[in-house]
């Protein structure tokens, strides 16, 4: 298994981006602005190890959070009992855990 | 999760004919069996809901569990070798290029009952250094490794002797590259005590050794990864001199010297590989390693093969590669006279526990039981047959515009790498895989199953996804046969040309050559094609002459690909054909069905527009009852909209006909939407959806010389779409008109 480059260091966000974090809330999924785009690139184009995945728990209403090891004989582990009802909260579950590691920023001050 | 799973040795059934289904039980000692109807695989709350229905059979009923394994792995085995157990004194050797040399013990060329340890093996150790392994089988083993470890992806000579007369052991590792301040070659001689038992039951094995034997089955271990070229073997130890002349040509002259001196470039299309010496020890590969692969003497001055076939003596073995999981019959159906054509499933369950087995029931040879044909796109389902892109790749979130879920099937395929793996992912040693075979569990092709790029919503790809159309045409009453790719493949034209009008599912990627010029006749003569999806006739691929359910794709040159064939290597084993693209073979799809693959995204679909043509007279059927300004297919199970996943676009310079109709184009997709590389010869930014014209679908309509037409989609997710409302909506209604004009009698005229 190939873990390949890492992207996520071609671009690095700014406090500035912090006015574009409502829109993703508003429409994880779908178009977004350029500027938006550019740090989805970065945090979806994360590196394998460690990057977060859901496991379908229950058909249409229960997803579990989870992680990629980058390991291919365990490639996947859940990290802790997180589960979700749709999926636009896991995505903001997600989004928030990744603006606080490349910020060191919660977003929620 | 996953306690149970099978696979039939059939994946389409005649009337009067039977299918085996092999079952796996892990930890379940009964499991209950029943056969059913497959009417609709989704299970999204948003659409019509699960439908499948029982059907009395004779096999339904009770069943003991017992598990069963699967033992991936291509190696060759040569049996019968007389001449190899007597040896005392032994030498072998061949060209290697290993490609993970530090992965674990792994056996070149062996001759070695691991459970009695007895015999020898040519190895790599666990330190990634050539070796050789002695055993007595008494209890006695001793190792000579020469020390240097092996680089990955480099072409060595590797040769080892043991000479009874004074316990020598012998071994050359020879890098044919040369670097500085590396340790290219190394010689080593060593005393042992230990003599081989060779007697020892095993067969003499290149790519693993013998781990047991189970009745006539070889358990095989010690999986190399990687390829071997000329491999030769001797009953004594050869000099520097004799060891050139036996790697110098594909048939060394060393006679009353070699024992056996295999030829892997000859009978490249079969499962046989041939020892050049008088002593005729031929072998089979198993688990189908990857042939055609280009030696250690390929020059880079002909890519083909079959032009050059001493150039291409290599065989890429992988500790992944898998063939016929080879399971034992749990039990088997005769399907009745009467049962109607559709799509099925063996449905296994016990308590919690469920797993369907697809198979499809097609019509009786040489007749049709209805105007219409659903043409099943089963070598596509293979192509995708047990993905792995979303447990390997780090830019799968990406690519989809969205957190990537993953289901049970896919966690347990992370954990069994014996399933095997699909032709979108690369081998545990990063090679791509060009095989894929149906004969093992294909666990992501099921109903229920959802995908992790099927879009937001159902979710679904392939076959589940194209259970909405089985469920449509049931809900709005067609009459109607479904017939598959490899009845297609087989008899070619005269099988859809008992078919008034032929529906594509919504991704019929896959195409052999036969299969391609069967569609394209029944076109050119008159038939009527309706084309349900996108991103169709895309890859060129190759049936085995005579191995059944498997396919072969070479990713040559370009396209949207997860890997790429080696330089060299774009040529097919099975058929000697050049793989890759059938666009860049001269036959883009938009000659047949007048659209072709033009941009592809997985977050969320969107709809058409109506353009001019549509008020065209000749497409006047089409729109009967849609209104000229409505949104066709807003709405869908599949990402919310009936244009979406992949899409296609007409282009008269691709080869749509000139009198085409581009009736409808989708408008509004996301960013996400990409043009595919193959449209791309320089890096710009216009390749997004809001930046590029070429990222939409367009609807065509078009008639033929013979009489017939061509009406296309354009897009995979289109069929997400008809079951809304009721199938009382714009896209269902559109379907519903081609259908009816397509299976009347009724010529359309090219006249005009």
């Amino acid at each position: 298994m190939s873990l390949g480059p890492d992207y996520t260091d071609a671009y690095e966000i700014t406090e500035d981006d912090r006015k574009l974090v409502t829109a993703f809330r508003r429409q994880p999924i779908g178009q977004h602005s350029p500027a938006l785009q550019r740090i989805l690139v970065k945090m979806r184009g994360e590196p394998i190890k460690g990057k977060y995945v859901l496991i379908c728990q229950e058909y249409h209403k229960k997803w579990a959070l989870a992680q990629m090891t980058g390991n291919p004989e365990n490639p996947i582990e859940i990290v802790e009992e997180r589960v979700f009802s749709n999926l636009e909260d896991a995505e903001w579950e997600v989004f928030k855990r990744r603006w606080e590691k490349y910020t060191g920023r919660d977003l929620a001050e | 999760m996953m306690k149970i799973t099978g696979y039939g040795d059939r994946y389409s059934v005649r009337p009067g004919e039977t299918v085996r289904f092999m079952v796996s039980c892990d930890g379940l000692e009964r499991y209950r069996a029943d056969i059913v109807r497959v009417i609709n695989g989704d299970t999204n709350p948003a659409g019509p809901g699960f439908n499948e229905e029982l059907v009395e059979t004779p096999v339904n009923g009770d069943y003991p569990g017992h598990k069963q394994e699967i033992n991936a792995g291509s190696y060759v085995a040569v049996s019968g070798g007389a001449s190899v157990s007597c040896l005392t004194s032994i030498h072998v050797q061949a060209m290697i290029w290993p490609t993970t040399p530090e992965k674990r013990e792994q056996a070149l060329i062996a001759k070695w009952a691991a459970d009695e340890e007895a015999g020898f093996a040519l190895t790599i150790d666990t330190s990634g250094c050539l070796a050789l392994k002695i055993g007595d089988g008494a209890g006695q083993t001793e190792t000579v490794s020469t020390g240097v470890a092996l680089l990955a992806r480099e072409w060595y000579f590797v040769a080892a002797s043991f000479d009874a007369a004074d316990g020598h052991v012998t071994l050359v590792q020879e890098c044919l590259a040369r670097y500085a301040r590396t340790n290219m070659q190394s010689r080593v001689v060593a005393k042992v005590g230990v003599r081989p038992a060779m007697n020892n039951g095993a067969p003499l094995m290149m790519g693993a050794w013998q781990n047991r034997q189970e009745g006539d089955r070889i358990v095989a271990a010690a999986h190399y990864n990687g390829k071997i070229d000329m491999p030769r073997i001797a009953a004594r130890p050869l000099s520097a001199d004799e060891m050139m002349v036996a790697r110098a040509t594909a048939a060394p002259h060393l006679e009353g010297v070699l024992i056996g001196a295999w030829d892997f470039s000859k009978e490249i299309d079969t499962t046989r590989v041939i020892d050049t010496s008088p002593n005729q020890l031929h072998g089979e590969v198993i688990n189908l390693p990857a042939r055609a692969m280009k030696g250690h003497n390929w020059t880079g001055q002909e890519m083909n093969w079959t032009n050059a076939p001493e150039q291409y003596g290599a065989i890429h073995f992988h500790d992944d590669d898998i063939y016929d999981a080879g399971w034992q019959a749990d039990f088997e159906f005769t399907v009745p006279k009467a049962l109607k054509s559709g799509f099925y499933a063996a449905r296994f369950t016990a308590g919690a526990e469920e797993e369907r087995v697809p198979f499809f029931v097609v019509p009786p040879k040489d007749r049709a039981n209805a105007p219409l044909a659903l043409l099943v796109p089963t070598a596509s389902y293979m192509a995708y047959a047990n993905d792995h892109g979303m447990l390997m790749s780090a830019d799968a979130e990406l690519g989809m515009g969205r957190l990537v879920v993953l289901q049970p099937q896919d966690l347990f395929l992370g954990k069994h790498p014996e399933f095997g793996r699909s032709l979108y992912d690369t081998h545990a040693d990063g090679s791509g895989v060009c095989l894929s075979s149906r004969l093992r569990p294909m666990l992501n092709m099921r109903p229920k199953y959802q995908s992790w790029n099927g879009a937001m919503g159902s979710s679904l790809w392939q076959y589940n996804a194209d259970t909405h159309i089985v469920a449509w045409l049931e809900a709005t009453g067609q009459s109607y046969d479904v017939i598959t790719d490899e009845e297609l493949h087989a008899e070619g034209s005269s099988l859809l040309a008992r078919y008034r009008a032929v529906m594509t599912c919504s991704h019929p990627e896959y195409y052999s050559t036969d299969m391609l010029d069967s569609v394209q006749t029944y076109v050119n003569d008159g038939g009527r094609l309706i084309y349900m999806g996108s991103n169709g006739f895309y890859w060129r691929i190759a049936f085995h002459k005579s191995l059944p359910g498997v396919i072969e794709v070479r990713r040559a040159e370009g396209g949207c690909r997860t890997w790429h064939a080696e330089p060299g290597e774009y040529y097919h084993s099975f058929s000697g054909e050049f793989g890759g693209l059938w666009l860049r073979q001269g036959r883009p799809p938009q000659k047949l069905v007048g659209v072709g693959f033009t941009a592809e995204g997985f977050d969320l679909c969107s709809y058409y527009l109506r353009a001019s043509d549509s008020f065209d007279p000749r497409a006047a059927f089409i729109f009967d009852g849609v209104g000229k300004d409505e949104r066709i297919g807003d709405f869908g199970l599949i990402g919310g909209g009936a244009a979406g996943l992949e899409i296609d676009r007409a282009d008269r310079a691709l080869g749509t006909p000139p009198h085409a109709l581009v009736l409808a184009s989708s408008k509004e997709h996301t960013d996400n939407y990409l043009v595919v590389p193959e449209d791309i010869y320089c890096m710009r930014l216009n390749i997004t959806a809001s930046t590029s014209p070429l990222v939409r679908a367009d609807m065509v309509f078009y008639e033929t010389p013979g009489g017939g037409a061509v009406f296309s989609t354009g897009s995979i997710a289109w069929s997400g779409s008809l079951l809304h409302n009721g199938c009382d909506n714009n896209v269902s209604r559109v379907t519903q008109n081609v259908v009816r004009r397509f299976v009347s009698d009724e010529p359309f005229t090219d006249a005009g």
